[in-house]
């Protein structure tokens, strides 16, 4: 068991971190503030081949692993927790379902642009009504003639207002009986297509989250992902790698809230002594470091088993739920090390409080999660 | 086009601490780099890739062993290809001696690609050694005509047209191929590695030529015999102690304050 990594992943940590040390750290502030879109920013990432980090070399990624993937997400979150939304949207069900269930056709007019950062994509599946539990979905997809018509509405649709294209999962509707599910890739200029208004979020505001409706929404047949009726494939086929990078993104933002706390501690002076020095700082932070180094383990153990084809969904939901669990803990004990300067927007550590507490939300919630280990260890 | 880009491997001089005993450098866990000059030479090199997909760029090192990390890190960033020279006998050369071992340098690889370079590429001078020496005197060695302090540069009707920094003035000077250019701190900033490029990068193999690749070579001008310049002494300057600021409700309070404290020191 070797737990080293290579000089492939070494020298792509390095990479990230420094980019994310000179471009992306330096701006967060201003993208949290504001919520502004930085397409300089996104031109840069896609020049270094962020988008297509897990794209096959052939469709113009670079062809890397899932636990390259997770070293690259965890750079750059650290400099801002959006980075997440920005790297997933790409490099996940919008390359990995369209590999795994698109025609030729599709896989070259939409992964290659994806990979170069000339498409943004976006995923849709939560409804107003449902959110882990899928069975109760609403938004349905009739085909007529050469095409689909989509009627329904998703919401908490990271990127929405940006995405040249949604991939989006509906109820496969057949002379009024439903029939499974179907997966349609929704092109921006489909006729029917609105993006509702952004929603004001406690973090993550540097990227949009929106719900998006289907008015009659007519999308070209040649657009369905895999088999109608099956279309719950294409969906839940990249759940694991998601999950992951879901770890990835908890374990950048702790360890940037403990490198943070680190820094601070060692400046700011109480009773003549350097925080630091207090065996309470001392103690906090090495617990914090002992369990953000176990998440880690764990969410590249995860991604590792992926890259060698186990897809176990457990593995996923342990990296998920645990790294998520292990963030938030971290933050708040990191932001106590700021005393009241941590309740400070001009301090980092303020809002990445605030980004964390999606780790154990968002891509099912951490007790979904334990829902799924609890039943593959027969607790029933 | 072929472009040739003289590259050196240096310690990060920002992370350097000097040995306070011996005055040396101390060396050890300084990370090595891609000489910052260089890495601008590098990006001009690719700025007229950009706009001339079919040019080559290749980048040659004199150095130890070890330069090839430098080099990687070019091929990472823009290279097509990438050279070490690298030889026991080249050991010790000052910059006229390594000067003339890049001369050699860029015939023997024009030798082995099977074309000429149109133009060679430096940094205007090493982050470590600050002479600005190799570049001109590599010029005078291939008897080709240079331009120093570049900016940036521009291939227009057959020529280059490059951006002199001056000390006024900058100025656009034309040069005929073949020619060589070393290159300051332009306006912008060099691009980043992809990683793609970098992960190629890291499995390139990068050909290493040494004493005997330069049988023809005159070794009374290479290694320590070849270099006429010595160093006699290094030493750390001594630290400025603190400044002191005058200061008065006017210039001229202020002036005249300055006047008499450097009176009283008799030193007007």
């Amino acid at each position: 068991m070797d737990f080293r990594l290579n000089e492939d992943q070494l020298a792509l940590q390095q990479m990230v971190r420094e980019f994310t040390d000179k471009e992306v750290r330096p701006i967060a502030a201003h993208m949290d503030e504001t919520g502004e879109f930085n397409e300089e920013l996104w031109r840069m990432m896609a020049d270094l081949g962020l988008f297509g980090i897990l794209a096959p070399e052939e469709y113009g990624g670079s062809g890397m692993d899932h636990v390259a993937f997770c070293i690259a997400m965890e750079e750059i979150v650290r400099g801002s927790g959006n980075m997440y939304n920005w790297l997933v949207t790409s490099n996940g069900p919008n390359t990995g379902a369209i590999l795994l269930y698109g025609t030729e056709a599709q896989k070259k007019k939409y992964i290659p642009k994806t990979a170069s950062g000339e498409f943004r994509c976006a995923f849709a599946i939560t409804e107003p009504d449902h959110g882990s539990d899928i069975s109760g979905m609403k938004t349905t997809a009739v085909r007529e003639g050469d095409h689909f018509v989509i009627n329904g509405t998703k919401t908490f649709i990271t990127m929405a207002t940006l995405a040249d294209r949604i991939l989006t999962t509906c109820k496969y509707v057949v002379d009024g009986e439903d029939k499974g599910y179907v997966t349609l890739i929704v092109d921006r200029d489909c006729p029917g297509l609105v993006i509702g208004k952004d929603e004001h979020k406690m973090g993550l505001r540097g990227t949009s989250l929106n719900t998006v409706f289907y008015e009659n929404c007519i999308v070209p047949a040649e657009n369905v992902l895999g088999e109608p009726g099956k279309g719950m494939e294409p969906a839940t086929a990249c759940l694991s790698e998601v999950r992951i990078s879901c770890g990835a993104f908890a374990v950048g933002l702790a360890q940037e809230a403990i490198d943070l706390a680190i820094a601070y501690s060692k400046e700011r002076m109480q009773f003549g002594k350097r925080i630091s020095q207090f065996q309470n700082t001392q103690f906090v932070l090495a617990e914090c470091q002992t369990k953000v180094d176990a998440a880690r383990l764990l969410t590249w153990r995860a991604a590792a088993e992926l890259d060698q084809g186990n897809g176990d969904r457990r593995l996923g939901s342990m990296a998920k739920y645990y790294a998520g669990e292990v963030c938030n803990d971290v933050v708040r004990k990191c932001l106590q090390v700021f005393g009241g300067y941590g309740y400070c927007v001009e301090y980092p550590i303020e809002r990445i409080f605030r980004d964390a507490k999606i780790a154990e939300i968002f891509d099912g919630t951490a007790e979904i999660h334990k829902v799924i280990i609890s039943k593959s260890m027969g607790v029933r | 086009m072929n472009i040739l880009v003289c590259i050196k491997q240096v310690p990060d001089t920002t992370e350097i601490r000097i040995d306070p005993e011996t005055n040396t450098l101390i060396r050890e866990g300084v990370p090595a780099i891609v000489n910052t000059f260089d890495v601008f030479a590098l990006e001009a090199a690719a700025r007229i890739k950009d706009k001339n997909p079919d040019t080559n760029i290749v980048v040659v090192s004199m150095g130890p062993p070890n330069a090839v990390n430098a080099l990687k890190e070019c091929l990472a960033i823009a290279a097509d290809k990438a050279y070490l020279i690298s030889g026991r006998k080249f050991g010790g050369s000052d910059t006229l001696a390594t000067s003339y071992i890049l001369k050699n340098a860029v015939q023997k690889i024009e030798e082995l690609e099977g074309y000429k370079f149109d133009v060679v590429f430096c940094g205007k001078q090493a982050i470590d050694g600050d002479t600005a020496q190799v570049g001109p005197e590599l010029a005078e060695h291939l008897d080709y005509p240079q331009v120093t302090c570049a900016l940036e540069c521009e291939v227009n009707n057959g020529r280059l047209e490059v951006l002199k920094e001056g000390e006024d003035v900058n100025l656009l000077i034309g040069i005929k191929f073949p020619c060589v250019i070393t290159f300051t701190k332009p306006g912008f900033d060099p691009r980043y590695a992809s990683i793609k490029r970098k992960m190629a990068a890291n499995r390139a193999e990068i050909p290493v030529l040494g004493d005997d690749a330069f049988p023809d070579i005159d070794t009374a001008m290479i290694g320590l015999k070849g270099s006429p310049t010595r160093v006699k002494k290094t030493f750390v300057p001594q630290r400025m102690k603190g400044g002191l600021i005058v200061d008065g409700e006017t210039v001229k309070d202020s002036s005249l304050k300055l006047v008499q404290i450097l009176s009283d020191k008799k030193v007007i």
